[in-house]
């Protein structure tokens, strides 16, 4: 007996791992967005349809509390007693189809991450009850059962069960108090709140699309529509493929196109399930600055600032999905997103080689390519036609050609002396209105205008 | 920093002459923390250097820094032939990229980043650089002149401000209704005093409780010299320095302005004569104002301003 005792290896986990340790990985916005995206499962639950009308979810993040409630179908006791507070997903837990909510572990990690005493109200259809935990009595070592044995469970402060609630009633509201201190301090900046919210309206946009109201801090967030350029001869790419993964069906949807030149917005957008797990990415992860397939693809810089590609991924089996547990990257090495990159770089090939051909058009006279830019309009992706390329116009076409153009560029070198002077007389404040006022200004004094 | 010099002279602009010793009074305050002499000033001299001369002067302040973006010889060489006293040392360059390249520990110093333009990202990178590396005690304040481009590029004025700032510094609830007029300038002291907190909550999370850094805002300046100007700004302490704070009693300066209210420098238009004739009668009473032949707003104008009061005259020197 005493041999097989020396056989045994202790494994289990230590407490301090899920308070101290797992909460490191995580950045305090993307813990947030992951007690959001429960709150978005609950209202996936209830309304399947995906209209979620009259549904909200409000945050409150001060310095002294940080306060979550939702109106989105609450916990029911089963669910809290058997899963909600586990430490990672059971394997038999019934999945909400095309979920959000994965591994079993954002809510208690992020409520780690933010303070030490939470509460946990929750009225579901046929339960109400509360929780209390305070994190530092849960991980004293004096806190143990009969046997003397280390006690992982939490407790029912209140609970009433068998009940019949209306489902307007049913809500949850979690609140953290006793802040951690470096929480406490980001809470205290408006920056900070500035950028939880847009990290949650890109995060979540499809549920804000859907009408699922977000206030945080009294803020209303609002709806990010993505869009890209179109006309009738810009028109994105969009191409939807069905996978069989895993023996379970995904499908994917590939947009890319052009947009507003801006760099830090360039690149691609991957969704999970419409959740936004990476953002304007332009690394290798998404196929930049590689050859793939004898396709060679550029480094990021300046001249695709116009590039944007959005990849979908949905299944009603989230744990097929190319997502990395913090939701803010992908597990490039999942066979699924690798299958999808390959027609990720197909589908960006020829933006790129448009948007080398728009900067080459720079050092010449001609803005045809530009006055077509200029010409598109931005389209929402959901208006978006399929179209297994993207379409758009050559300096070669014949049409281009024969089109005179009606804009031209000027441009010139003048010295900063009189640039200067020019700005104090007119105003103006950067050098292309200068170039604009004095064009103006001739045309003017010709009586042309 | 940048040409305005040329459209104006700054020595006779009389909101900016009494915002410059208004400043002076409170930096006088400053005593408490380092002897006075001992600051550094850093600003942006032009060709006047009139704020040089007036802390020179009335603050025996030595350690000078004048920042100019001047790139010809020609034009360096007139700054250099203005500069007042040996003791102002000129850098060249964008301020951007000169003050990382100060030296900043235990050298207690007041910077004024007198822009005479919109904020942009470039000014909250000073204001960054100054709130990362100055010591307690240190003062920092930025002048804006908050008129819009009259022939703007593109987009919203709400689109233009996120593209000159950088988005994630201006708050969500800012609509394009905040940007009209002073409103604007609301605006900008929000941007600025939250980038300050962000950057002092970042620098203070590696330091002991007694030596975290603290803001205090002292100026709210608003003022119209032709264009509407804004001046915000303010001194950062070791949170266990509060009683030096409380010691320089910023507070009884009634043009010091710890929060969103601004102070509104507003110049009488008084003759000669009747400067010299209220001076003879302060302190005035406000109840009094109607048994003096001038109109009461201008009295009450001058009484808030007559140790600042500017006087200009014609001279041959």
């Amino acid at each position: 007996m005493a041999e097989d005792q020396n056989k045994k290896i202790d494994a289990s986990p230590t407490k301090d791992f899920f308070i101290s340790i797992l909460v490191r990985d995580i950045k305090l916005v993307d813990a947030i967005s992951d007690l959001v995206d429960n709150c978005v499962d609950g209202a996936r639950r209830l309304r399947p349809d995906g209209n979620f009308n009259e549904l909200h979810i409000t945050l409150e993040a001060k310095p002294e509390c940080f306060v979550i409630a939702d109106n989105c179908g609450g916990i029911t006791a089963k669910i809290a007693r058997e899963y909600a507070f586990r430490f990672g997903r059971p394997v038999n837990v019934d999945n909400t189809p095309h979920s959000i909510g994965r591994f079993g572990v954002g809510m208690k990690r992020a409520l780690f991450k933010i303070g030490e005493i939470i509460k946990i109200e929750s009225t579901a259809p046929d339960s109400k009850f509360v929780i209390d935990i305070d994190v530092d009595a849960w991980k004293n070592p004096a806190y143990v059962d009969e046997h003397g044995k280390e006690r992982w469970d939490f407790e029912f402060n209140t609970l009433e069960e068998h009940m019949n609630n209306p489902v307007k009633k049913c809500e949850t509201i979690i609140t953290v108090t006793k802040l951690h201190e470096e929480i406490a301090n980001e809470f205290k900046l408006e920056n900070f709140v500035t950028r939880l919210i847009a990290s949650i309206e890109e995060a979540h946009q499809s549920a804000i699309g859907n009408g699922l109201q977000i206030v945080v801090n009294e803020i209303d967030l609002k709806y990010r529509q993505s869009s890209l350029l179109s006309s009738k001869i810009i028109q994105p790419c969009f191409k939807t493929l069905g996978i069989q993964f895993k023996e379970k069906p995904v499908t994917v949807r590939i947009y890319a196109g052009i947009s507003d030149a801006k760099l830090a917005d360039a690149g691609w957008y991957v969704f999970c399930n419409d959740r936004l797990v990476l953002r304007a990415d332009k690394s290798q992860a998404t196929g930049w600055d590689q050859e793939i397939n004898g396709v060679h693809m550029p480094k990021p810089h300046y001249q695709f600032a116009r590039f944007r590609g959005y990849v979908f991924f949905d299944s009603d089996s989230a744990d097929v999905l190319p997502w990395n547990t913090t939701k803010n990257g992908i597990n490039i090495e999942s066979s699924l997103f690798q299958g999808a990159k390959l027609e990720m770089v197909n589908a960006m090939r020829p933006v790129i080689d448009f948007l080398n051909a728009l900067d080459n058009e720079m050092d010449t006279e001609s803005t045809a390519l530009q006055t077509k830019v200029n010409e598109a309009k931005p389209a929402l992706l959901r208006n978006i036609t399929a179209s297994t390329v993207f379409v758009y116009p050559k300096v070669t076409d014949t049409n281009m050609a024969n089109e005179t153009p009606k804009e031209g560029r000027i441009s010139y070198l003048a010295s900063y002396d009189k640039i200067d002077r020019i700005k104090e007389l007119t105003g103006c404040k950067t050098n292309p209105s200068v170039g604009l006022a004095t064009f103006n200004y001739f045309l003017k004094s010709m009586g042309e205008e | 920093m940048s040409g305005s010099y040329r459209k104006i002279n700054y020595t006779i602009r009389p909101a900016k002459s009494v915002e410059r010793k208004m400043l002076c009074d409170v930096f006088r305050r400053l005593n408490d923390f380092y002897a006075i002499d001992s600051y550094r000033y850093i600003g942006f001299g032009a060709v006047y250097f009139s704020d040089f001369v007036l802390f020179h002067r009335m603050l025996g302040i030595r350690n000078m820094v004048s920042i100019e973006c001047a790139q010809s010889k020609d034009v360096k060489r007139r700054f250099e032939f203005n500069a007042p006293y040996k003791y102002v040392e000129l850098k060249f360059g964008n301020s951007w990229e000169v003050l990382p390249t100060l030296e900043w520990k235990d050298i207690p110093t007041i910077l004024w980043l007198d822009y005479d333009g919109l904020l942009e990202g470039n000014c909250l990178r000073d204001i960054e650089t100054f709130f990362s590396s100055a010591t307690s005690g240190s003062v920092c304040i930025a002048s804006f002149n908050i008129q819009d481009d009259p022939n703007p590029s593109s987009g919203s004025p709400l689109d233009r401000l996120k593209n000159q700032v950088g988005e994630e510094n201006v708050p969500m609830d800012v609509n394009a209704s905040a940007l009209t007029g002073w409103d604007r300038a609301e605006i900008f002291r929000r941007i600025i005093n939250n980038k300050i907190e962000e950057i002092l909550s970042q620098r203070n999370g590696a330091m002991p409780t007694g030596s975290k850094l603290c803001y205090q805002q002292l100026f709210n300046f608003h003022y119209s010299d032709g264009a509407l100007m804004l001046t915000v700004g303010g001194i950062i302490y070791g949170s266990g320095q509060k009683h030096l704070l409380d010691k320089c009693a910023f507070n009884n300066l009634h043009f010091c302005k710890d929060g969103i209210e601004p102070y509104k420098i507003k110049i009488p238009k008084l003759t000669f004569k009747e400067i010299r004739h209220l001076d003879s009668l302060m302190p005035i009473e406000a109840g009094s104002y109607n048994a003096i032949n001038i109109p009461p707003s201008e009295i009450a104008q001058y009484c808030e301003v007559y140790r600042y009061f500017p006087i200009f005259a014609e001279s041959e020197i």
